[in-house]
């Protein structure tokens, strides 16, 4: 207690150099806090897109029905699963997947039909509420769709026009049907975006003579990590084949990585930045003291005793620093996360990455972890980088230091 | 003159202190120009691919089919006026696309893809897709009724080489057409948006299948030696067309690229510019202790006559000279670093083995660095210039000296 | 006799309300040309505040301060300057040199700011080097140089500019008696030889006993100045 409080007065002894040091190192944390917590908003938000919008933490299908989309390769046992999903309080939506062909006057696309239970996806999934013009499925089935914005475009259709279906059904005969667009949704993702067109199941079976086929079920844990559902739902899966996100979106799940690992390198990087601050002063400060140490070395203080000392003030104004610093950082982090950085100013189209939308409003996630990483990261930094003044000092010959000029 | 001597001598009189200013300023010099320049490079790499496998830097298309794309919006004439555009001074190379939507059937399965109509010997000169074909081969002159699909898409509809699949769309009569094709060549460019998605056939048989005249297209682009000269051409090229068809920057046709690299740019020299802030308090508190322990010094100067001008103005040089050295040494490591980046490149793969994909334009495994002169220069004077500047905030103390309170 | 300096009613205080000092309280001098004059009391008697008050360096609360007739009270800073560079020769108690500069340079220092041309300059500053007997040490640094040579050096700056007055802090505080005397003797020949004023300032009786006029001071207020002469006898 007693080597603090001298280290601090110490401190005190050339206010402005240590002022200006410690603004450096504060300014450091700051950054690092804010900058983590503008990349976890960031990774969060394209995660979020990823997954809370439509594909969920995990999903099961039937085995080889990824590879192929075959609409004959359906769960054997959906509502088992379901059941089990829903005892266990994890949302779950079937859906049911076809292909064919909308037309509307003389423009035609092909189209993914997906066959949705809305009111299971209004509980579990955002995509209900990212409509752009229109409404999104009611709860009974009403001959209506909602289709993607980039399929709408490319049918110049709009909200109340017809569209006709025109698919192989299950049971080889054609199935044709007319639909009224009821919604279009906003731009969420480049499949959702030129292909989809949701429909209430009840519709969906009668198009495609598909018999209640479920091909997916989609889940969103509240509490669970993803992995933890597909443990907590294996014994429920029968054959089925349970996956994460991260292997449903292999590429968003590198890019997920990918930030997290630069944003690691930016931190180390602009720890040393302000690491070499805090060198430059504690050799500053102790040449300045040499003397001083050559007296108290000939009293008897052994080196490791002033190695300690030295260090002890270095981490002394690391400890204020870094206080100020996270009180700065969180501030800036309070307002990142209440407004974030609006940046659609800088972004005239919507962006997608790895076919995830990228939102322009950057909101930022404190991450309690993430902050005291940081303090404890900067604290052994400023410990660190006193170490070679330290040692420099501990080693002197008192007689050459006390006659030092 | 005396003063650059006083001042090189002085920088020199504390060896570690002017070797640590120095070595806080080339290190993080150093670093900004090496990300920089990576950044740089990626982003030039992307913007390659992408608008050589698409539309080129400058784009010709009917001037509606920007907001609603359809088969019967087309460039009239389009081989003629290619032959004019290829002279211009600055293009590399001229290519026709036909584009179309459509779905491909096979015996398991359908799929929504996108149809592109282009000329086999100049893709396979321009376009990286040439590059990505795994199994079979390109497109050749002279072909017809064949496709090249991607990897993705064979998958899901169960293709291999030399199977046949139905291709159906709508031509520009507005009737449902269907054609048999067969797969000559499976591409794999690792973006599952092209994977599975992208089928390209021979420009003419395109034609047919929309009912399009052999001189309509629905784009032409134009690939450029040099992506800096896209306003001068783009200008040109205005003069040499004739409405319906608008000349568009590649900014325009792939919007989503344009934003990608404008944020993360952006951002990018965010983070740098605060890495040279962090610097710069370093080099203050350096050069602020420097002029406060020579207080007595400069007390002295001023008491033989010195005007206190001449002192502010030694310090400044002082720094000026360790921002030499600082931004010197930085440049010449950065430099170093990010010429061998652009020579040797970095292979993505080992971090990120999916290849990225922004807005459907792959990125490509191999990122090369990209410095110029110019980023050098320009990088290497701002941090200099933001020395200096640190300097006269530093040295404003000197004037606040008063020798006899110093000498007393 | 001409008064080379001449102060009127001069007084400086400085330190706020509760810690003022008084560093001089009124006093009325006259220094004449070619004299050899000691300031002499113990610390905190107002010594040095005296000299950087004649120069200029310092500027009085009140009164009246004339070098060479001209009134110095009330110049700019610019003019201030000029004089200390022409006019004034200074010696300090410590910290003469730069460090960076050779002996030689240091020397040259105010000559070149006077803009003398290179080969004159040369010329005077081996000279005086040869008078205060450094020949041979020119390219010497300060730190490769003794407490008594680097005075030495400092001297021989103050009178390559011959300047009319020089001005000097305890000079010989941090030599030793040997090196003091000699230090004397440099000075005297010039006063002598070449009648360079010289107004120093000492708490030690060796030193002060070399002067020819002697100006006690205590507590900022002078206590009557004796004619060393009259002293001896």
């Amino acid at each position: 207690m007693n080597a603090l409080r001298i280290g601090w007065r110490n401190l005190m002894r050339n206010r402005r150099r240590t002022g200006i040091t410690a603004l450096a190192v504060a300014l450091t944390t700051a950054i690092c806090i804010d900058t983590m917590a503008i990349m976890g908003g960031v990774r969060q938000q394209m995660v979020d897109a990823g997954t809370r919008l439509f594909v969920g933490d995990v999903q099961a299908h039937a085995p080889g029905f990824r590879a192929d989309r075959s609409i004959y390769r359906a769960l054997v046992d959906p509502a088992r699963l379901l059941a089990a999903a829903q005892a266990l309080g994890i949302d779950a939506a079937p859906r049911s997947y076809g292909f064919g062909l909308v037309s509307h006057g003389i423009k035609s696309a092909g189209a993914s039909f997906i066959g949705v239970e809305p009111a299971a996806e209004r509980r579990g999934f955002d995509l209900p509420k990212e409509v752009f013009l229109g409404t999104y499925l009611a709860d009974v089935p009403a001959g209506s769709v909602v289709i993607g914005r980039k399929l709408a475009k490319s049918l110049a259709v709009e909200v109340g026009d017809d569209l006709v279906a025109v698919v192989q059904a299950a049971d080889g005969s054609l199935g044709n049907e007319l639909f009224s667009v009821v919604g279009i949704l906003k731009i969420v993702g480049e499949e959702l975006d030129r292909g989809a067109v949701l429909l209430h199941h009840a519709d969906f079976e009668r198009l495609f003579v598909s018999d209640g086929r479920i091909h997916e079920i989609a889940l969103r844990a509240h509490t669970r990590t993803p992995a933890g559902v597909v443990a907590a739902l294996l014994p429920a899966a029968g054959a089925a084949v349970l996956e994460t996100w991260r292997e449903l979106n292999p590429s968003l799940s590198d890019m997920d990585r990918l930030i997290d690992a630069s944003v690691y390198v930016f931190v180390v990087i602009f720890l040393l930045a302000g690491s070499i601050g805090v060198t430059n002063t504690m050799l500053m400060a102790t040449h300045d003291r040499v003397r001083e140490f050559g007296v108290v070395k000939a009293l008897g203080a052994t080196p490791w005793r002033i190695l300690r000392d030295v260090t002890l003030e270095g981490f002394v104004l690391g400890l204020s620093a870094t206080a100020l610093g996270t009180i700065v950082g969180l501030a800036g982090g309070a307002y990142l996360q209440e407004v974030g950085i609006d940046l659609s100013g800088l972004m005239e189209g919507t962006m997608t990455f790895s076919g995830v939308v990228w939102n322009p409003i950057l909101i930022g996630v404190v991450r309690p972890s993430d902050v005291l990483a940081t303090i404890a990261c900067m604290w052994v930094a400023c410990i660190l980088a006193s170490l070679y003044p330290a040692v420099k000092v501990a080693r002197l010959n008192p007689v050459t230091a006390m006659t030092d000029v | 003159m005396l003063l650059v001597k006083i001042a090189w001598r002085s920088i020199w009189r504390s060896k570690r202190r002017t070797f640590i200013t120095v070595s806080a300023l080339s290190f993080a010099l150093s670093l900004v120009v090496f990300f920089i320049a990576f950044a740089e490079g990626v982003y030039a790499g992307m913007i390659n691919e992408a608008v050589r496998m698409q539309a080129g830097h400058v784009t010709i298309e009917h001037r509606d089919y920007h907001d609603a794309p359809a088969t019967d919006l087309t460039v009239a004439d389009a081989p003629a006026l290619r032959i004019k555009l290829a002279a211009l001074d600055g293009v590399a190379s001229t290519k026709l696309l036909v584009l179309g939507q459509g779905v491909a059937k096979s015996g398991n399965g359908a799929e929504g893809v996108a149809i592109m109509g282009v000329e086999p010997s100049v893709e396979a000169k321009a376009s990286p897709l040439e590059n990505k074909i795994t199994r079979g081969s390109y497109l050749d002159e002279g072909d017809t009724r064949v496709v090249v699909i991607g990897q993705t898409l064979a998958e899901r509809l169960k293709l291999d080489l030399g199977k046949k699949l139905v291709l159906s769309t709508n031509n520009t009569k507005g009737e449902l057409v269907e054609e048999l094709v067969r797969v000559k060549g499976i591409f794999a460019t690792g973006v599952v948006e092209i994977d599975g998605y992208v089928v390209q056939t021979p420009l003419g048989f395109a034609q047919e299948l929309f009912q399009l005249g052999p001189h309509e297209v629905t784009r032409i682009g134009l690939v450029l030696a040099d992506a800096d000269r896209e306003e001068e051409i783009l200008r040109a090229a205005r003069r040499i067309i004739a409405a319906p068809a608008v000349a568009r920057p590649w900014e325009e046709v792939l919007p989503d690229l344009a934003a990608y690299v404008r944020f993360d740019g952006g951002s990018n020299y965010i983070i740098q510019g605060l890495l040279i802030f962090l610097s710069l308090f370093t080099i203050f508190n350096t050069i602020l202790m420097s002029v406060l322990e020579r207080s007595r010094e400069f007390a002295m100067m001023l008491a033989l006559g010195t005007d206190s001008l001449r002192i502010r103005a030694q310090v400044v040089l002082e720094s000026a000279m360790i921002g030499v050295l600082g931004c010197g040494i930085g440049l010449l490591v950065g430099g170093i670093v990010a010429l061998a980046l652009q020579i040797h490149g970095f292979d993505l793969k080992s971090i990120y083995p999916e290849g990225i994909a922004v807005s459907g334009v792959s990125v490509g495994t191999r990122v090369y660095g990209q410095v110029t002169v110019k980023l050098l220069a320009t990088l290497g004077g701002l941090v200099f210039a933001a020395t200096l500047v640190t300097s006269l905030i530093a040295v404003r103390h000197i004037s606040r000296i008063e020798p006899a309170a110093v000498l007393r | 006799m001409t008064a080379i300096v001449k102060l009127v009613g001069v007084v400086k205080e400085y330190g706020a309300a509760a810690s003022l000092v008084r560093a001089l309280r009124g006093v009325d001098l006259e220094i004449d040309k070619g004299a050899f004059a000691a300031i002499a009391g113990p610390s905190g008697s107002g010594k040095t505040t005296l000299l950087n008050i004649i120069s200029g360096l310092d500027t009085p609360g009140a009164g009246h301060v004339f070098v060479e007739g001209q009134e110095v009270t009330g110049m700019s800073g610019r003019a201030l300057s000029r004089l200390r560079l022409r006019r004034i020769g200074f010696v300090f108690q410590a910290y003469n040199l730069m460090p960076v500069l050779t002996a030689f340079e240091n020397a040259e220092y105010v000559l070149l700011m006077q803009g003398v041309a290179k080969a004159e300059r040369r010329r005077r500053v081996m000279n005086v080097l040869g008078q205060v007997g450094l020949s041979g040490m020119e390219q010497r640094f300060p730190r490769e140089l003794s407490g008594g040579q680097q005075q030495r050096v400092a001297i021989a700056r103050a009178i390559v500019s011959e300047p009319a007055l020089i001005l000097a802090d305890e000079p010989t505080a941090n030599v030793d008696s040997t090196t003091a005397a000699g230090l004397l003797d440099l000075m005297t020949e010039l006063n002598e030889d070449k009648g360079v004023t010289f107004v120093f300032s000492s708490h030690d009786p060796n030193v002060l006993k070399r002067a020819k006029r002697l100006i006690a001071m205590k507590d900022g207020a002078l206590e009557g100045s004796a004619d060393a002469k009259r002293r001896e006898a």
